[in-house]
Order: C-alpha cells, then sequence, then structure tokens
C-alpha cells in the first residue's frame, strides 16, 4: 500500500512537470514565430522632434570606481537637451574611490551632475533609488548600473515612449559588452540576446508584460509615487514594480532599438549571486503578486496569463529537478508514466537543458536576427549554464521560503563584481 | 493610365543608399519575410524527410547490428544478435538489433563500492572542480548524486528493477528511432523557417539525422561494455545521462553547427 502511495505520487509529481514544461515550450515557441514573421511593434520608434521631457539619469554605485567615470563620461555625451538633463549618482557607502571620481565630475559639471553620498539608511539599490526619488522634480527617471555604456541617442529614446500617458516604465536592450572574455560571458551573451531580442520583443508586440528590468530603463515618476515608490525589502525592485504599475494600469514598453552596454559576471561564482539574487527577487513577487494578478479587472486576460507565466519562470528550477529524480525514480522501479521514463526524462532536459530559460530555438532566433549566426554553436555548451542556473535557483528558492520567510531573516543585497580595468588573470 | 511602381521596388528602394548599395535593417527591426517557402519548405522537407526515414528504417536497423557485429566480440561474451520487434511512434513497426548479453544483478558489495566511489567523486569535484570548471562540478554530482539514489534503489527495491542489458540496449536502439522521427518536426519549427537556401536546409537535416545514426550504436556498446563489466548498478545513470538525454544533446549541437552555416 505504501509502495502504491510512494509510486502514484511520483507519477503525479512527473505528470505537473510535464505539463508545466509542455506550457512553457508552446508559450517559447509563439515567442519565437512571433518575434521572426510578425509585425514589430516599435510606436516610439520615430519621435525624433519634441518638446522632450524633464530627465533625471539616476545611477546607484556601490565600489564602482572601476566603471563608474566610463558611464559618466558617455551620458555627458548624449545628444538630449541640456536643460532638461541631469544626471544623479548616488555613491552608497562605497569604500573605494567611487565618491571622489563622483566628485570630480561633479567638479567639472556641476549644472548637470549632482553627487549623494550615502551613509546609513537600508544598503542597497532599491533602498538607495528610494530615498533619491524624493528629491527629483523631473517627469522622468531613467536607471543606470554603473557599468553601463549608454549611447548617444539612447536618452530620446528611452523618454519617447512616456509621450504615451499609459507608459509607466520603460526597457532597452541590455548587450553585453565583454564577451569575448571567456565561456561563461559568451553563454551569458547568448542568454541575453534571447531574452531581450526574442522574449521581450515578443511580449512587446502580443501586448503583454514586457519586464522592466531596472537598468537601461525608465519610470514616470508621477506614475511610480502613485504605486508607493520603490520597495527598499525586495530583491528585485525592477520586477517588483512592473508588477505594481501593471496592476495600477500603467504599461511598460520595450525599446528593443535602445541598446545599451553592460558588463556580465566573468566567474561562475559571480553568476550564481547574480542569478540566486534574480530568483530570490522573482519568486519573492511571486509571492506578493500572483494572486492579486489573477484577480486584478484592471489586467487584461492574456496580459494576466502572460503575467503568472513570467512569475513563474524560477519556479520551474525546483520542479525540473524534483521532476526528474521522480522520473528516474520510476524508471529503476519499471513503473514508466506514459510508456517510456526515458521520454519525460529527455523531454524536461529537452526544454530547460538547451535553453536556460531560454529555449534552443529562442537562441537560434536570436543569433539569426543579430546576423551573428556563429555564436550558436555554443549551444551544446549552454547544458552547462543551465544546470548551474537549476541548481542556484533551487537554493535561492529554498533559501527565500525557509531562511527568509520561516526564519524571518533580514533581506541582504548583494551586488555584482566589475571587471573593467582588472588584469587579465587576476585571480577574483 | 500612369505606370505605377510595384510596391517590391519602392521597398527595395528604402532600404538602398545613394549609391546602390543596401542599407540593412538595424537588428532590433530586423524579420524574416513570410514567404510561400516560409510554409512550403517546412512542409515539403518534413515529408522527404519522413519518406527517407521510412524507407531507411531497416538500413539504419541492419546498419546498427553491423557495428555490433563487428565490435561486440572484443568488448564482451554474446551469443548472438537479435532483433526486437517495436514500433516507432507507435505506429510503423521496426525491429532494432540487440546482443544477447548479461549483467549481474548488484550485490550488496558492488551497491557499497558504487556508492563509496560517488562519494568519493563528489568529494573530489567539490574541492578540484572550482572556478571555471564549476559547471563540470556541477555535472558530476549531478551524476553521483543519481547513482546514489540508484544504489538505495537497488538496496531497498532491487527486486523490482525489470530492465536487462539486452532490454536496455533495445530501448535505447528504440528511442533513438523514436527520436529520429520526431526530429523532422522540430527541425520544421525552429530550422526550416529560416531564410536560409533550401540546399543548406537539405544538408543540414542529413546532419543530423545521420549523426544520430552513427553516435547510436557506438554510444551503446559504451554502455554494454561498462554494464557488463560492473553490474547493472552503472545502468540508470547511463540510461538518463549517456541515452536519450545524450543523443539530444548531439541533435542540438548539431543543429546549432548547421544553423550557423554562411549563407
Amino acid at each position: 500500500m505504501t509502495y502504491s502511495i510512494f509510486v502514484l505520487s511520483l507519477k503525479i509529481m512527473v505528470i505537473v512537470v510535464m505539463t508545466v514544461v509542455a506550457v512553457y515550450m508552446v508559450r517559447h515557441l509563439i515567442f519565437t514565430l512571433n518575434r521572426l514573421f510578425s509585425k514589430q511593434r516599435h510606436p516610439y520608434l520615430d519621435i525624433d522632434t519634441a518638446e522632450w521631457p524633464a530627465v533625471t539619469v539616476v545611477i546607484p554605485a556601490h565600489n564602482e570606481e572601476a566603471v563608474i567615470g566610463t558611464a559618466l563620461q558617455a551620458l555627458l555625451a548624449v545628444d538630449y537637451p541640456l536643460e532638461r538633463f541631469n544626471i544623479f549618482v548616488i555613491d552608497d557607502r562605497s569604500n573605494d574611490a567611487t565618491w571622489e571620481i563622483i566628485k570630480a565630475y561633479e567638479s567639472e559639471h556641476p549644472d548637470i551632475i549632482t553627487g549623494f553620498h550615502r551613509t546609513e539608511g537600508t544598503p542597497g539599490k532599491a533602498a538607495a533609488l528610494e530615498d533619491i526619488s524624493e528629491l527629483i522634480s523631473s517627469e522622468i527617471m531613467i536607471v543606470f548600473d554603473a557599468d553601463y555604456i549608454p549611447g548617444r541617442g539612447l536618452i530620446k529614446q528611452l523618454a519617447a515612449p512616456f509621450f504615451d500617458a499609459e507608459i509607466g516604465a520603460v526597457m532597452g536592450r541590455v548587450v553585453p559588452h565583454n564577451t569575448q572574455t571567456n565561456l561563461l560571458t559568451r553563454l551569458l551573451d547568448l542568454e541575453r540576446a534571447a531574452g531581450y531580442q526574442v522574449d521581450q520583443q515578443a511580449r512587446m508586440n502580443l501586448h503583454l508584460v514586457p519586464q522592466y528590468g531596472g537598468s537601461v530603463g525608465g519610470v514616470r515618476l508621477s506614475a511610480l509615487r502613485e504605486v508607493g515608490g520603490w520597495r527598499a525589502n525586495a530583491y528585485a525592485e525592477d520586477t517588483d514594480l512592473t508588477y505594481r504599475l501593471l496592476l495600477r494600469g500603467f504599461k511598460t514598453a520595450y525599446e528593443n532599438r535602445c541598446e545599451c552596454y553592460e558588463e556580465v559576471p566573468e566567474v561562475w561564482q559571480e553568476r550564481n549571486r547574480q542569478i540566486m539574487r534574480w530568483a530570490k527577487g522573482h519568486n519573492q513577487v511571486a509571492i506578493r503578486y500572483a494572486l492579486r494578478t489573477v484577480l486584478s479587472k484592471r489586467v487584461r486576460l492574456m496580459e494576466r496569463l502572460d503575467a503568472l507565466l513570467l512569475l513563474g519562470v524560477y519556479f520551474t528550477a525546483p520542479l525540473l529537478i524534483t521532476g526528474f529524480f521522480a522520473a528516474a525514480i520510476l524508471y529503476m522501479l519499471g513503473e514508466p508514466v506514459f510508456g517510456s521514463s526515458a521520454w519525460i526524462l529527455a523531454g524536461f532536459v529537452s526544454f530547460g537543458t538547451l535553453g536556460n530559460f531560454a529555449a534552443f530555438y529562442q537562441l537560434a532566433a536570436a543569433t539569426h536576427l543579430d546576423n551573428s549566426g556563429k555564436r550558436i554553436r555554443l549551444l551544446p555548451l549552454n547544458f552547462l549554464n543551465f544546470l548551474v542556473s537549476l541548481v542556484n535557483v533551487s537554493r535561492a528558492s529554498a533559501s527565500l521560503i525557509f531562511s527568509d520567510y520561516l526564519l524571518d531573516r533580514e533581506l541582504r543585497w548583494e551586488k555584482t563584481s566589475r571587471y573593467r580595468n582588472r588584469a587579465k588573470g587576476e585571480e577574483l | 493610365m500612369t505606370n505605377r511602381p510595384s510596391w517590391r521596388l519602392i521597398d527595395r528602394l528604402r532600404h538602398a543608399s545613394h549609391s546602390g548599395r543596401v542599407i540593412s535593417r538595424h537588428r532590433a527591426l530586423r524579420t524574416l519575410d513570410f514567404r510561400p517557402a516560409s510554409i512550403l519548405h517546412p512542409i515539403v522537407l518534413m515529408l522527404l524527410s519522413y519518406v527517407g526515414l521510412t524507407l531507411g528504417l531497416q538500413t539504419i536497423a541492419e546498419f546498427w547490428e553491423f557495428i555490433l557485429i563487428h565490435t561486440l566480440p572484443p568488448l564482451v561474451h554474446t551469443t548472438g544478435i537479435f532483433q526486437h520487434e517495436t514500433t516507432v511512434l507507435g505506429v510503423i513497426p521496426a525491429a532494432v538489433p540487440y546482443p544477447a548479453v548479461s549483467a549481474s544483478v548488484p550485490s550488496t558489495q558492488n551497491l557499497l563500492i558504487a556508492a563509496v566511489a560517488s562519494l568519493s567523486l563528489m568529494a573530489c569535484a567539490y574541492i578540484f572542480l572550482r572556478g571555471r570548471t564549476l559547471p563540470l562540478g556541477y555535472l558530476v554530482w549531478a551524476i553521483c548524486l543519481l547513482q546514489l539514489v540508484a544504489c538505495s534503489v537497488f538496496y531497498f527495491f532491487g527486486s523490482r528493477f525489470p530492465h536487462t542489458l539486452a532490454s536496455h540496449v533495445a530501448d535505447g536502439f528504440s528511442y533513438t528511432l523514436n527520436l529520429l522521427f520526431i526530429c523532422p518536426l522540430v527541425l520544421a519549427v525552429t530550422y526550416f523557417i529560416f531564410d536560409i537556401p533550401l540546399l543548406q536546409k537539405i544538408l543540414g537535416t542529413a546532419c543530423v539525422l545521420l549523426s544520430l545514426i552513427l553516435v547510436t550504436p557506438f554510444q551503446y556498446l559504451i554502455h554494454i561494455g561498462v554494464i557488463h563489466h560492473t553490474s547493472l548498478v552503472a545502468m540508470p545513470a547511463l540510461y538518463i545521462f549517456f541515452g536519450l538525454l545524450f543523443n539530444i544533446a548531439v541533435l542540438i549541437a548539431i543543429f546549432g553547427w548547421c544553423i550557423s552555416w554562411k549563407q
């Protein structure tokens, strides 16, 4: 009897996971075909001459001496009316030369750059943004990470969608610039390409829920204040904001044409920390807003569905691991589901393995559209990236539930390391 | 009546510079043109693949049998190669070869050795596979964890393990045949839809299918060698990580290579 119940529960687990996998496979396929063949939605692309709104670019910085100078130089060179453009740089308790660099730029460009030295309050990007938002008087707030290098036309491209009153946030495309460093950076480049070039743009085309990513993006201050401002206790303040805006009736616009360069992690340990932070943040948002999203009458049905599937992405990892071992045990006991455990195992792995939350066909579509076809030869090695993500996302999910919620631990925000100007081969 | 230029000409002119060269669209705006070929290529190539595979089913099985006959004897003692009747996708009858080889049921000593070996490997992976080789460490841990689960299942439910070495090989070949027949459908929505020359698609399809056909017998040769000389305890890890998963990895690798060809 115990054995039968054990086998039955394993079979139910496998069927549930197979269903989830199938749903995400279909979703990714629809996005890929839409991105490849459908009319692409770029409603704000041609806005070139306008009464541009006042914009404040905000850069939270913690120990960013390697990169902050380059970011500020690039921002000073952007094409935007100077009288409507401000840069606020927040040094959040750095113990390197970040504040000195900021002060130097501020003294050279006092009309444009204002530096803030944050020495108390909750640590982290969200808390820094929360503090600074109260001081901003412009209509639009654009957030950049300190390692980003914006192009000349980027600010106008990001500001343009805000002429549409429905738009609460805007997100551009993040492109890694340190892709040639090693295998990890190349794999992350693939991952980013699929996520932005295919996934985000397809969601924009289909009037679904493009995600505000917290950098290379802007927020309408009035909308931000209406939904309660930045949340300092959020691991992923960007995803959190996307859903609060959505529930309030604001849309997020994705601008595929707005490309900005970033650094991706160059060592696996750093990648682990990054993916764990994203997973915790995403799952935290899922716990907070999934039910409200389902019940919201302001959000269209398809948007609700997409929003829920987006929230579920980081839950698939622990599900996959559980389903994988369940199917493996059923194989060993000679109790296959649907005739063959091999297919189930292969199904799990085909979906997630060869795509790392972006299926292999999304990666292929992205590299094809980017006209950089040779990158796709790394596809089989993406299994390694997937394996690392699978384990660390599962760790993060477990940590969020058992450590943060059950044990009621305080949020601890860890920033990503920077590699620019670091000597090659130096141990990190 | 005035002569109006065609829309195709206008569209071409929009993307031409003053010297007549093409202004390529920014990658953010790029799409594939939906032409008749976008539908015809997937349908025709898929049908051709299925016809080829159906007609070549026997040849594939004979090739696998040929490999087994000529490579098995130095590896293991076998009394012959037999045929296992199966169906591909539950519809097309086929026969796959399998060798009459056996593997012992793991004893408690076998299980202990396997468990200790797995734990040792995990420890070594934890200590040595860090930094750049961290993902390999994760892979080793995944395989070893599965091996430990297998040891536990054999220890507690050993009598329920229904698979023999012969059935393992037969099942493996059968799954590969099924995978071969799924390939054209997968390629139809992931490869044939691209704006790639037809000849390139045909070559690419041939590469994908041939790679699976060529790799499979050697893959199961290794399985036979390892399982026969250790015991059935090695079967789950080989089945799961080096069975269909490996075949799919080969498929994806060749797919990635084919789609990267210069057009």
